[in-house]
């Protein structure tokens, strides 16, 4: 395992080592948050760039793959959290491709108007939250999942479930990377995202695509709602509503539509979270993600990565 | 008074309140086009500023174990006033911030995301507003020197009274220059400043309008109930709002009243009534639920709502070829001038 065992006469530790040891685990800490965050926010920008409306109820899709993962894993069914989460995952595809199948795209096409489907995500969002109160009740539970004891690293414990965790979410990213530069299907999203219009004149097929870009944009909710909820130890359905605040904070800080801002914005507003919370009490680290988007507001609307002008949409 | 009376007088001034809140959206979404989707959130602040204003500082009176910011112990009106200008520098401040040159899609995601971040905050501070429980003990006004049956009244009385100067003032701004000013803003805003106004002056003074009903009916809301909390607002409160906005008609004054008079005291106070046999805290749910499905079978059916907006009639106007645009077919919306088609497209019908 490789894990230094530390001898018993050392048991008062020097106060730089103490230092070391919290900062490296506030450190792992948000990076293990911030990765999570970075695959929910990949999965919400992306789909935003293709589509060109923003998924409010993307919180939602997170909790659905939580809640789903939940009823499998605990109580009479009782699997293990993988298997469990592989179906919640699937479980939340399928509900994102129903979303735009049934709902979001017949809507664009009766009305040709980003703001009436703005308006219908918001809709299906609150519905959404009613039927997970409906289903799954209000109150919390709790995944079964013992993972083994962690490592060590400049004296701070690091569990194994946060090291997979980290692991889960940045594999994610390096499929979606991947997709995206290396296969046809992501070259087209990439199309699609700069200029739909041209897009469909070079002969994409842009609902196919649409398609896609919902599945993966269920696929990421799903992981990202799952590895929350096991991070967070106990939750219930307002779990993704809770976290999707975050991650829009975190694609607003990298640039809307941009995957590598998602990927940046995840992990820095995560390690801010973290850092911050050595300072100020917990209740606070709301505040602080305020605080970075009130800055990005008022200094740099467009995001880190974002490129003044090419959003003109946005009007940035 | 009797009991029957009593819930009558609640249904007018819930109806008045809600109608103020709507009007307010209205103001904000339906004139100027700013999707404001966390209304809720406007009406919050004039609840909260009007309640500190309003009762003693924390630890005074007993209440034992509350903390809030605060505490004044002013009576009506100044509580009340107190409230609304709360509301009204808070939205400045929002619009000075998120405003200067966000459109609209983009501007929803952020208020969406502020309003987050605010519930939140109350919620887990509890210092500022007492967190999940709220200010209670807020007294109505001339609560102490009337009769139970003849407060209720005046309170009635007095929502229906500010509803009315409030719709009145707002009917006249729609029909005075910046009421036209904000439509034009709504769909197109290039046009707009290309006729040199300040797009975000405009959209600025629509918010803060907007934002004094909000702050009027928080401030009504607060002194009848005597207390507010986290619970009161939550986001399914604006998005009723919007599908009340949306049902009665959107841009239209008569419009946003006949929707909130529908969706809440038909609809939502009607379902209550019918005594459903279901588990206590079902019933909420399972109307916002419907409320969901009205505002998407409005988007689909008919989003000018069901009275739609007029249409201005300008002398000499060449006839426009309206007929042909059902004909066109469906293309991907274009981005490049940020598609500020979209509120025509909600007003055909």
């Amino acid at each position: 395992m490789g894990y230094r065992c530390e001898p018993a006469s050392r048991s008062i530790a020097t106060f730089s080592d103490r230092k070391m040891a919290e900062l490296t685990s506030v450190v792992v800490a948000g990076l293990v948050y911030g990765s999570i965050l970075a695959t929910a926010g990949v999965g919400f920008t992306l789909q935003f760039g293709v589509t060109n409306y923003f998924n409010l109820a993307y919180g939602e899709l997170m909790t659905f793959g939580a809640m789903v993962t939940a009823s499998l894993n605990t109580g009479s069914v009782g699997w293990g959290i993988w298997p469990a989460s592989a179906v919640g995952v699937s479980a939340t595809v399928l509900l994102a491709l129903f979303q735009n199948r049934f709902i979001f795209t017949p809507l664009l096409n009766r009305r040709k108007s980003i703001f009436v489907t703005l308006l219908a995500t918001f809709a299906v969002a609150i519905m959404l939250d009613n039927i997970f109160i409906l289903v799954w009740g209000t109150s919390f539970t709790q995944y079964t999942y013992s993972p083994g004891a962690g490592i060590h690293l400049f004296g701070a414990a690091i569990s194994i479930a946060e090291i997979v965790y980290f692991l889960i979410a940045v594999g994610c990213m390096a499929a979606i990377h991947q997709l995206l530069t290396r296969t046809k299907a992501g070259r087209s999203m990439r199309a699609m995202s700069d200029n739909t219009t041209l897009a469909s004149i070079a002969g994409l097929n842009t609902k196919r695509i649409t398609a896609v870009t919902w599945a993966i944009t269920g696929f990421m909710g799903g992981i990202a709602g799952v590895l929350f909820a096991l991070q967070t130890h106990t939750f219930g359905v307002s779990l993704g509503v809770n976290y999707e605040y975050y991650v829009f904070v975190a694609v607003i800080l990298g640039g809307i539509g941009q995957p590598f801002g998602a990927l940046m914005g995840g992990l820095l507003i995560g390690l801010i979270t973290q850092l911050a919370a050595l300072a100020i009490p917990s209740g606070l680290s709301p505040v602080i993600a305020f605080a970075v988007l009130i800055l990005v507001m008022l200094f740099r609307p467009q995001g880190l990565l974002g490129v003044p002008g090419r959003l003109n949409r946005l009007g940035l | 008074m009797s009991n029957v009376n009593y819930y009558l007088v609640t249904l007018v001034f819930f109806g008045a309140v809600n109608g103020l809140q709507a009007i307010g959206l209205d103001m904000q979404f339906g004139q100027a086009g700013i999707f404001n989707f966390a209304y809720i959130v406007l009406v919050a602040v004039g609840a909260y500023a009007t309640g500190i204003a309003s009762i003693h500082p924390a630890g005074h009176s007993g209440l034992g174990a509350l903390t809030y910011i605060g505490g004044f112990g002013w009576a009506f009106p100044w509580n009340m006033l107190f409230g609304v200008l709360a509301t009204v520098v808070f939205a400045f401040i929002l619009t000075s911030i998120a405003f200067r040159r966000l459109r609209h899609d983009y501007l929803a995601l952020t208020l969406v995301t502020i309003g987050s971040a605010l519930l939140l905050l109350i919620t887990n501070q509890v210092n500022i507003f007492n967190g999940e429980t709220g200010i209670v003990g807020v007294p109505g006004p001339w609560q102490s020197q009337l009769s139970s049956s003849a407060w209720y009244i005046t309170m009635g009385g007095l929502a229906l009274f500010i509803l009315a100067v409030n719709a009145y003032i707002f009917w006249r701004i729609q029909r005075a220059p910046l009421g036209r000013l904000f439509k034009a803003l709504r769909e197109d805003e290039i046009l707009v400043a290309s006729l040199g106004k300040n797009p975000a002056r405009v959209k600025m003074t629509a918010f803060l309008l907007g934002a004094v009903s909000a702050g009027l009916a928080g401030s009504l809301f607060v002194l009848f109930i005597g207390g507010w909390g986290v619970g009161g607002w939550q986001p399914g409160e604006t998005f009723v709002l919007f599908a009340a906005v949306l049902l009665g008609g959107r841009g239209r004054l008569t419009g946003a009243l006949l929707g909130a008079f529908v969706l809440y005291e038909v609809f939502l106070q009607g379902s209550s009534l019918l005594n459903i046999p279901l588990a206590p805290g079902i019933l909420p749910a399972v109307q916002q639920l419907f409320v969901g499905i009205v505002l998407l079978v409005v988007l689909w059916l008919r989003p000018a709502g069901l009275l739609p907006e007029h249409k201005e009639k300008f002398p000499g106007a060449a006839a426009t070829s309206r007929g042909s645009k059902r004909r066109r077919i469906a293309r991907q919306p274009r981005p490049a001038l940020g598609n500020m088609n979209s509120a025509k497209e909600l007003s055909v019908e």
